[in-house]
């Protein structure tokens, strides 16, 4: 279970990033008062455009950055005071997470079991379920460097769920796969979902988050704007793809902020 | 403390099954130390060899006859300008014309000759008639310094020949040198000499050996931390070790011991490559003192311990360093200023003298230097061993509590 309460995240930039995003403010409020929850057993989506603010949103909850302001607890940890407890029940899989390239897959997902306290047996039992599943048992000894993108991000996702978390986050996680792939990583979110986990993903692709996500929030310029399943997604926007549905909602934001 | 081991596991496994870094950390430095020295040997030895075989050309101008008599003694017998002066053979010209002395100048300045000498005139009748308080004849020597052979021709024709030709004639003058000698000093006493000969090789090696053991260990560190850090950083890495419910310092720890292990391997076989270089070197030059490096028992634990602790405060400081960069490169342009900084205290402690009060052990780096050179002197004091290590201690927990501070920085580690 996730609770996003009122969370608002405010970069302080540096000369340097001012100049890149041709600002004078040392400001940059990433997200604003967003609120949002997420319940075990379902697949939510978050969904916006790049820049929107959905990775910020899911590196507070994972506890890599603090919320300015707002609250976020997971499976009722505090993610400020209790990141410790949320990381062990926690998964996050974004493209900024990456395994050591000099390191084999097995390698890695002992290394991580271990630290996520994980006795041999188990990390022995989890290792042969993911890599199995993900078809990773042929290249485990291989070097992670040696491995192609696709094969590289199977790796990745069966490491972060070494420790067989209760949430699961994964920020574009198909991002760069072929279809056999990203459609294998598809099916085992919908198997966690079955097996009573939570998972999150981030994505800007509709058609992926209309099949995919139970329900959704649309996230555009860091502000939340729509939190609903699917059906009320297109219901109330009169559309009949998420695709649609979304391009009307973000028509309405653009032409409330002008 | 588990996942510190796991960490600092993985921090070794790294390196250890990587041949690049294998070679480049354990084997590379060892081969160029012995191959430079190998290097140096040889260049000196056939340099040495070179002067050696040198026959220096000597003209000699207005040379009196007592000096032509003294100088037979040395003469080839079928020779009429070779001379044999124990190793060295010279070829001497004997003139008296006044013109070959600027030649002989000319011949000096190109090279050609080593050595000219310029006897004043009537030198043997000035000798003979001199009287008390009268004025000496002077001999002129003209040679070249820049030139190795005849600097040395000087040196070796002016104490081989010239200054037994000098007293020769003193002895002719006064009969008895003794009259002039007054007293000897330490003619038959052959235990002038009192002295800790430990002590004694440690001056020697007191100066040197901090000095390169604090660059070599900082040295090995150095491109490790850079990569530890940094470079888990910039390879994207940092942020998954991050996501685990490890407690942040217990990642620092990790990768610092894991530091500390690897530069002290790196020092250990820099310093073993010198142990096998540096006689191979005096051997080679034929200058082998025969000094034998004994360390007392007490000695050697002092070193071990300011050793380590010396490793745990550079480790420190360097993880402290590249935790702030972004990348590998950034890394090692922040450490350098403290490397550098790290040499000259070195150097520093290598000219300084034995004198250090307690409060100068507590300084950070300088402190345990000095502790360091004073452990071969003797000169360390039980009270300085002690506040050094604790010093190293102190600041290098001070530096990793830092550093893990800055592992919770969101700014510092995922530049958010």
């Amino acid at each position: 279970m996730i609770d996003i309460q009122h969370v608002t995240k405010i970069y302080k930039l540096n000369r340097k990033q001012m100049e890149e995003q041709k600002t004078k403010s040392n400001m940059k409020v990433a997200v604003k008062d967003v609120s949002l929850s997420a319940r075990p057993g379902e697949i939510f989506g978050i969904l916006g455009p790049n820049g929107a603010g959905k990775t910020t949103l899911l590196r507070c909850v994972s506890t890599l950055l603090e919320p300015t302001e707002g609250q976020i607890t997971v499976n009722g940890f505090d993610t400020r005071i209790q990141g410790e407890e949320v990381r062990r029940t926690t998964a996050f899989l974004t493209n900024e997470v990456k395994l050591d390239a000099h390191f084999s897959p097995k390698y890695q997902f002992r290394f991580f079991g271990r630290l996520y306290g994980i006795s041999e047996e188990q990390i022995e039992a989890r290792r042969k379920e993911l890599f199995e599943y993900f078809g990773i048992t042929d290249f485990e000894d291989k070097r992670i460097e040696e491995l192609s993108t696709g094969m590289k991000q199977k790796a990745s996702i069966a490491v972060s769920l070494v420790h067989d978390p209760d949430v699961v986050i994964f920020d574009e996680p198909t991002n760069g796969l072929d279809i056999i792939t990203a459609r294998a990583v598809t099916d085992y979110l919908r198997i966690l979902r079955d097996r009573g986990k939570l998972v999150i993903v981030s994505t800007h692709i509709m058609p992926e988050a209309q099949k995919l996500c139970d329900r959704m929030a649309m996230i555009i310029n860091g502000s939340c704007v729509f939190q609903g399943t699917l059906e009320e997604a297109l219901e109330q926007n009169h559309t009949e793809d998420l695709e649609d549905a979304f391009f009307e909602i973000y028509r309405q934001v653009t032409e409330e902020e002008q | 403390m588990k996942n510190i081991g796991i960490v600092m596991r993985k921090e070794l496994y790294r390196v250890f099954s990587d041949k690049k870094m294998i070679f480049g950390l354990f084997i590379m430095p060892a081969l160029l130390v012995v191959g430079l020295f190998l290097l140096i040997a040889v260049i000196v030895s056939s340099m040495m060899a070179d002067w050696e075989e040198h026959e220096p050309t000597v003209l000699i101008y207005q040379a009196p006859e007592s000096f032509q008599e003294f100088m037979k003694e040395w003469k080839e017998p079928d020779s009429a300008d070779r001379y044999q002066v124990e190793e060295t053979l010279y070829h001497i010209t004997w003139t008296q014309e006044a013109q070959s002395v600027e030649e002989g100048k000319e011949q000096i300045y190109s090279g050609s000759l080593d050595l000219l000498l310029e006897f004043p005139e009537e030198f043997d009748t000035r000798i003979e008639t001199y009287t008390t308080g009268g004025d000496i004849p002077d001999v002129k020597t003209y040679y070249n310094p820049s030139e190795e052979y005849s600097d040395n021709a000087k040196g070796d024709f002016l104490a081989m020949l010239l200054e037994p030709y000098r007293k020769q004639l003193l002895k002719d003058r006064l009969g008895d040198l003794e009259q002039l000698e007054v007293f000897s000093i330490d003619k038959d006493n052959e235990h002038s000499v009192i002295q800790n000969d430990n002590k004694a090789q440690g001056k020697i090696f007191g100066a040197m050996i901090p000095y390169m053991i604090t660059i070599l260990l900082f040295a090995g560190a150095m491109s490790l931390g850079a990569d530890s850090f940094a470079g888990e950083k910039e390879r994207g890495t940092m942020a998954a070790l991050l996501m685990t419910p490890v407690k942040r310092s217990a990642i620092v720890y990790g990768k610092l011991f894991a530091l500390m292990i690897l530069s002290g391997l790196s020092a250990l076989v820099y310093g073993g490559a010198m142990i096998f270089a540096v006689p191979m070197l005096y051997q080679t030059l034929g200058k082998m003192t025969g000094q034998d490096l004994n360390f007392l028992p007490g000695q050697m634990f002092m070193m071990l311990v300011l050793i380590v602790t010396l490793v745990f405060l550079y480790v420190s400081l360097i993880a402290l360093c590249s935790t702030f960069a972004k990348n590998t490169k950034e890394g090692s342009t922040f450490i350098t200023p403290v490397y550098m900084a790290v040499m000259v205290i070195g150097m520093i402690t290598m000219f300084k003298g034995e004198d250090t009060t307690a409060l100068q052990y507590l300084i950070p780096l300088y402190g345990s230097t000095m502790a360091l050179k004073n452990v071969f002197t003797f000169d360390v004091t039980v009270l300085g061993f002690i506040l050094a290590a604790l010093s190293n201690l102190g600041t290098g927990a001070l530096l990793a509590w830092i550093t893990s501070r800055l592992f919770h920085s969101e700014k510092i580690m995922l530049n958010a």
